[in-house]
């Protein structure tokens, strides 16, 4: 009698937990193991172009700088600060604390699939203590003190309802799992969203000096010129001419049209960029209102949620074939 | 009153146009290598105060704040004349080295003042 009470109990403050789908539960956690880990490979490669701004900077400087000397002999590396390089340092730390927390928000949710599949009692509670760890950390970075950090799960948060039968404890856990992933998509989605003029902004900058060096490389004469045509003579269906390399090595004009070429190709980057975290902002959106309709035990739209997922893989570029 | 996008923007927009400029900037140093010198100081200490009005957060604000958003923003216009009517490389150069100042100052004042908070 007195488990039995105990049952009902706890069953009341799970708002009906006997009910909680474990179909709908795997569905949610699979399609945000996706979400998360498309957002942390768009992260990742942010961190990776940071990392190779500086060799970038000191090649277009030194170039630029050196066909200006009136007297060449006095060309010299124009070199990074050691005060900018720390800078640099900082922001990479800074973006793969956002990459960290985007993979134990994916982690999260395999081990939500987990334990909706297989029933793996105890698999989530360490999974759902590193993600609110992480996400902490990022969050601090982003808006220090400003009071929104999500709690450390209880002890034993996730392994709730001591007293339940195996198949409702399993329920219960489920529930509470996605109450605290939810917590973490929300703080994620704000710090994400905070950073948006940011991220913006200093994606623009990374496409600009990469350019520059495309175009210090072009005029140096290092690089072959006509390959870098050649995307757009293939979606045109046609082929570059044999003399197309030395006309534009040559050609004053035809050196204009490949540079405002390349630029466009930038631009187009930098607003792919902007899509793509437009599109994580949305589908972390997505995933919060899943979570909640899960919860209070509506039905989650996960078709709707999937559609915001198909979003971010359509704008994320083909991986480059080897020798491309 | 200036917000932490407004202070980070106005550093931002500082670099990109000096990037945008870089080129004719250096072309006006005719060759001199003690001026291209500068030029890529200034581009360098521009690009160092946006990565670190990225790298804080500045949320709050203040008189001292204030007053330094608007002597940012003055050395900005500064600046900016200063290309538009194409003065003369030395003069231009104090117009920078007044901008880099005036933007490491906002920051330097945003970040105290966060703390303080």
């Amino acid at each position: 009698m007195r488990g039995a009470l105990i049952v009902a109990g706890v069953c009341v403050g799970l708002v009906g937990c006997a009910s909680v789908p474990r179909d709908q539960a795997a569905q949610l956690a699979k399609s945000g193991a996706e979400a998360s880990d498309l957002a942390a490979a768009d992260v990742r490669d942010l961190s990776g172009r940071l990392d190779r701004q500086e060799e970038l900077m000191a090649f277009t400087a030194t170039w630029e700088t050196c066909i200006e000397l009136s007297n060449p002999a006095e060309c010299q590396p124009v070199e990074q600060s050691d005060a900018n390089a720390r800078q640099v340092d900082q922001l990479v730390q800074a973006i793969n604390l956002r990459a960290a927390a985007l993979t134990a928000l994916a982690d999260a949710y395999r081990a939500l699939g987990q334990e909706a599949e297989y029933d793996a009692e105890g698999a989530m509670e360490a999974v759902v203590g590193r993600l609110t760890t992480s996400v902490n950390a990022y969050a601090d970075v982003i808006q220090p003190g400003t009071g929104s950090l999500i709690s450390a799960p209880a002890g034993g948060a996730v392994n709730m309802g001591a007293g339940l039968l195996a198949r409702d404890r399993q329920r219960a856990r489920l529930r509470e799992g996605s109450v605290r992933i939810r917590q973490a998509v929300v703080l994620l989605r704000q710090s994400l969203g905070a950073e948006v003029s940011l991220f913006n902004r200093l994606s623009a900058s990374f496409a600009e000096q990469e350019g520059a060096a495309v175009e210090a490389l072009y005029d140096a004469g290092l690089i072959s010129r006509a390959p870098l045509l050649q995307p757009m003579a293939q979606s045109l269906g046609l082929t570059l001419t044999m003399e197309a390399e030395q006309i534009l090595a040559t050609n004053p004009s035809a050196r204009g049209a490949a540079v405002a070429f390349l630029r466009g190709q930038a631009n187009d980057r930098v607003r792919q960029q902007a899509a793509r975290y437009d599109a994580i902002l949305k589908t972390l959106s997505k995933l919060e209102a899943a979570h909640a309709d899960f919860e209070t035990l509506g039905a989650a739209d996960i078709a709707d949620l999937n559609r915001a997922i198909a979003e971010i893989t359509a704008l994320i570029p083909a991986p480059k074939e080897a020798g491309q | 009153m200036s917000t932490h996008e407004d202070r980070f923007a106005l550093a931002a927009q500082a670099y990109s146009d000096a990037w945008n400029a870089r080129k004719a900037d250096r072309k006006a140093c005719g060759g001199d290598a003690t001026r291209l010198k500068a030029i890529n100081d200034n581009l360098d200490g521009l690009h160092t105060e946006m990565l670190r009005a990225a790298n804080a957060w500045l949320g709050e604000t203040g008189p001292d704040v204030e007053a330094a958003f608007k002597a940012a923003g003055d050395a900005k216009a500064a600046v900016d004349k200063a290309r538009q009517d194409a003065v003369d490389i030395v003069t231009r150069l104090g117009a920078f080295a007044d901008l880099l100042s005036g933007v490491k100052t906002l920051i330097d004042k945003a970040q105290k003042a966060t703390a303080e908070a």
